[in-house]
């Protein structure tokens, strides 16, 4: 027998203390791996978005009831009464702009609710072409429409509905074929049945109108000029930076990462704090058995390694049960967000330093009843004083 | 050379104000192979002395030797090696650890030793005792008062020590377990084992060699069992 033996001994028959202890420590690394994981998915995608977004900036109508999300950002949507909307003279006016020789590509967006087979989706009407050309994540497997009754789905519309490419689908009693699909991009592009601008606006009773104006600036310092240009031009139009726009929901989301940081080291303490009484309170608890054996030879040094021994047993319980935690919790968690499309980022260093996290706060907060348990004599102990 | 010297060792705790002598001034020795028990009425002080004879308890005045090392010279750490080399304890109320086989238990003051052959140095403690491998795996609590008493004693002396020191080993066991208890305290004694037996039962010095009588902290009598007084 040696001394670890008799550490998951006691273990086993308090198995009470323990699984508070592991709890403790699980509930610290789960916390910390969760926060963490969560973090890194965040920067993921803002990187993702900041890198891939074609278009680098946004016109939309200044004053509108923001419901819908596309892009990262809040825009206008219809069903939700009067809303303002661009015009064909708005995107004329973009041609007659000072540096309109820096416009790379305009691309005109309508955004509608729509309903699919009962489900409810969003129809996006724009240039398909041009699309295609601005944003090089627009992957289609099948083949382009040509014609206006071809429409492109996204992955997710075409899992739901068990559509594949050459399928129908009606749509106002009217019937369009799925010419293709959109790979998979991780955005609201997953959720969309992609229309010929006109055609959609047709289905809809909004002929001439559009909810945005996509613009791509030739060179990236042109961006603040253009906006500049556009906002004098169409006095009803806001013109959002979309890196700017992305960039500002970066800097919130680092905020947020912070405070969930900030309180993943509160829950951290807390534990520890847990751990140490708990451990305290056994120590109390076994004053005969260590008095025990201290009489039979044990030195101060083997009874403080028998309650590090203890915690990191317990230690190892927690590191496992919270980094599982943690992970099924940023896998979960996001889908119960409205609005929150997050890759589940499994790294291997958030998970290490979790493990590290459990037998850091496990060890440190075991050293003091260990102190206190070596520093018990014998004599005292077993009560012969 | 006595194995065990205790020369004027004193025992106080307390403040001046509220001092209190639980050992006064007592002396004695005891060879290998003697069957002492120490005994007197409750607060006398035979514990204090059982403990310092223990090297668990260090005096306030005089000196323990044990085999010629004066024990209370000795660094903590130096302490307990002595404890395990030399002195095997029984403990009131057998304080076998619950959680532990009767087979663990016995191992217990060998988990810190960096040795092979511990499992069957305690399995062969336990056979001395009388008990085979089969009871050996069971927990104390399946087992019968008389058989923990012996897995008391087969622990106190797994490390073969010269000395047992048993603190009222059959005070919460009936007559019949006690008396088992007490004979295997006798056949160690017989095998060349100093053994000293704290008790306040005169019944139980029936087989011991000499009574040491412990009254307010002094050695009232110091003989044999017959010749020694016992006060209840």
């Amino acid at each position: 027998m040696e001394l670890r033996h008799l550490a998951f001994g006691y273990l086993r028959r308090r198995k009470g203390k323990a699984a508070l202890i592991t709890f403790g420590l699980a509930v610290a690394v789960g916390s910390f791996v969760l926060v963490l994981s969560l973090v890194l998915a965040l920067r993921e995608t803002m990187d993702d978005r900041l890198t891939k977004y074609g278009s680098n900036l946004v016109i939309m109508p200044a004053a509108a009831e923001l419901n819908l999300s596309y892009g990262g950002m809040s825009i206008a949507g219809a069903g939700s009464g009067e809303i303002p909307r661009l015009t064909e003279a708005d995107l004329a006016t973009l041609q007659s702009l000072p540096s309109a020789a820096s416009v790379a590509a305009a691309l005109p967006v309508v955004l509608e609710p729509i309903e699919v087979e009962g489900r409810p989706l969003l129809g996006l009407g724009t240039d398909i072409r041009e699309s295609l050309l601005v944003k090089p994540w627009w992957k289609v497997e099948g083949t382009v429409p040509t014609r206006d009754e071809e429409v492109l789905v996204g992955l997710n519309v075409r899992n739901e509905l068990g559509l594949n490419a050459g399928q129908q689908i009606t749509l106002e009693g009217r019937d369009f074929t799925v010419s293709g699909v959109l790979w998979e991009t991780g955005g609201e592009e997953d959720n969309l049945v992609v229309f010929d601008r006109r055609v959609l606006g047709e289905l809809t009773g909004n002929t001439g109108t559009m909810n945005l104006i996509e613009v791509t600036a030739a060179a990236t310092e042109m961006v603040d000029p253009l906006t500049e240009e556009i906002e004098t031009a169409i006095p009803g139009a806001a013109v959002v930076s979309v890196k700017q726009s992305i960039e500002f929901t970066a800097r919130a989301n680092s905020s947020l990462a912070d405070f969930g940081l900030a309180v993943t080291l509160l829950i951290v303490v807390i534990a520890g704090g847990v751990v140490m009484i708990t451990m305290l309170t056994a120590v109390k608890e076994r004053q005969k058995e260590i008095g025990i054996l201290r009489a039979v030879g044990y030195k101060q040094r083997h009874i403080a390694t028998l309650v590090l021994l203890e915690s990191l047993m317990l230690s190892t319980s927690g590191a496992i049960l919270g980094a599982l935690g943690g992970l099924a919790g940023a896998a979960i968690l996001p889908r119960f967000v409205p609005g929150l499309s997050l890759s589940f980022v499994v790294d291997p260093f958030v998970l290490m330093a979790g493990v590290g996290v459990a037998y850091l706060v496990g060890l440190s907060a075991a050293l003091y009843p260990a102190w206190r348990a070596a520093q018990l004599d014998p004599a005292t102990a077993l009560k012969y004083i | 050379m006595a194995l065990i010297e205790i020369d004027r060792v004193r025992r106080e705790y307390g403040s001046e104000d509220a001092l209190v002598v639980a050992i006064d001034e007592v002396s004695m020795t005891v060879e290998a192979g003697e069957y002492a028990a120490i005994m007197g009425p409750s607060g006398s002080g035979k514990t204090t002395l059982l403990s310092i004879l223990g090297a668990m308890n260090p005096p306030s005045a005089g000196t323990l030797r044990i085999d010629g090392i004066d024990v209370y010279a000795l660094s903590q750490e130096r302490q307990a090696d002595l404890r395990r080399e030399y002195i095997g304890f029984v403990f009131q109320q057998l304080e076998l650890v619950p959680y532990l086989t009767a087979l663990e238990n016995v191992m217990l003051p060998l988990a810190i030793l960096k040795e092979k052959g511990k499992r069957e140095r305690a399995l062969e403690a336990l056979e001395r005792v009388g008990l085979d491998e089969r009871k050996a795996r069971r927990l104390p609590s399946e087992l019968s008062g008389g058989e923990q008493g012996r897995v008391a004693i087969a622990r106190a002396v797994v490390n073969d020590p010269p000395i047992i020191l048993a603190d009222e080993p059959v005070g919460s066991l009936d007559t019949t377990t006690g008396r088992q208890i007490l004979d295997q305290l006798r056949r160690l004694a017989d095998l060349g084992h100093a053994v000293i037996m704290v008790t306040h039962n005169p019944e139980s010095t029936q087989e011991v060699d000499r009574v040491i009588q412990i009254l307010d902290g002094r050695v009232s009598c110091d003989d044999v069992p017959l010749t020694c007084a016992v006060p209840a």
